[in-house]
C-alpha cells in the first residue's frame, strides 16, 4: 500500500488488506469466509468483469 | 550478505520439500531507478538457490517490456509466480516482507501443486464465471 500511493488512492484503499474486485466498485476490508469472497468475485463478473488478466 | 537467515532457510527447505512440479519465478526489476526492486532480484535467486524445482528468471523491466506486457507486468518490483506449464495469474508487487513474504512462499507451493485449498463449491462457482475477473489484493508489509 505504501509502495504504490497512486494505487491506493485510485483505489481508495484506507486500510488494508483490501482486496478489490473487478474494476466494476466491487471490494471489501479484512478477511471473510470463502462463500462471501465468491459471491463478490461473482457479483464483478456480474457489473462486468474487470480486466481480462492472463 | 544473504537475505534470508539461516533459520529461514531450514524452515524454507523444510516447506519446499512439499513442491510437486517445477516453478518459475519471473521478477521484474530495474536497479537504479527502483532499488527496492534489485533487493526483490536478489531474494528471488535465494529462493531459487533452495530448490531445483524453483527457477528464478531476472528481467529488466525497461529492456524486457515485451516480456513484461506479455505477464501483463505494470509496475516494479514485480515478481510472476508462474507454473511451467500454466500461468495461474499470480503476481506480486512490491518488497515481499514480513507476512507477505510467507503470501509468497504459499503462492510458490500452490501453484507447484496446481491447485488451491478452495472448496469444491468455490472452485465450481469460480469455473462457471462467464468473464474473468481481476482481484486486487492491498497488504502492508508487517
Amino acid at each position: 500500500m505504501t509502495g504504490y500511493p497512486d494505487l491506493a488512492r485510485q483505489y481508495r484503499v484506507s486500510s488494508v488488506p483490501k482486496t478489490v474486485v473487478g474494476d466494476e466498485g466491487v471490494e471489501f476490508v479484512g478477511a471473510g469466509p470463502e462463500a462471501m469472497l465468491l459471491q463478490h468475485v461473482q457479483e464483478a463478473a456480474r457489473r462486468g468483469g474487470g480486466l481480462v488478466v492472463a | 550478505m544473504p537475505l534470508l537467515t539461516d533459520e529461514v532457510t531450514a524452515e524454507l527447505r523444510e516447506a519446499f520439500a512439499g513442491l510437486v512440479n517445477p516453478v518459475r519465478l519471473v521478477v521484474f526489476s530495474q536497479a537504479l531507478a527502483e532499488p527496492v526492486s534489485e533487493e526483490v532480484r536478489r531474494l528471488v535467486e535465494e529462493l531459487a538457490a533452495l530448490d531445483e524445482r524453483i527457477r528464478g528468471e531476472s528481467r529488466n523491466f525497461v529492456l524486457d517490456q515485451e516480456q513484461a506486457a506479455e505477464l501483463g507486468i505494470e509496475r516494479i518490483p514485480a515478481i510472476a509466480v508462474l507454473g511451467e506449464q500454466k500461468d495461474y495469474g499470480v503476481r506480486l508487487y512490491g518488497l515481499p516482507t514480513g507476512y507477505e513474504f510467507g503470501s509468497l512462499v504459499e503462492s510458490i507451493l500452490d501453484v507447484s501443486r496446481g491447485e488451491s485449498s478452495l472448496s469444491e463449491e468455490t472452485r465450481a462457482g469460480l469455473a462457471a464465471l462467464e468473464k474473468d475477473v481481476r482481484l486486487r489484493v492491498f497488504s502492508t508489509p508487517t
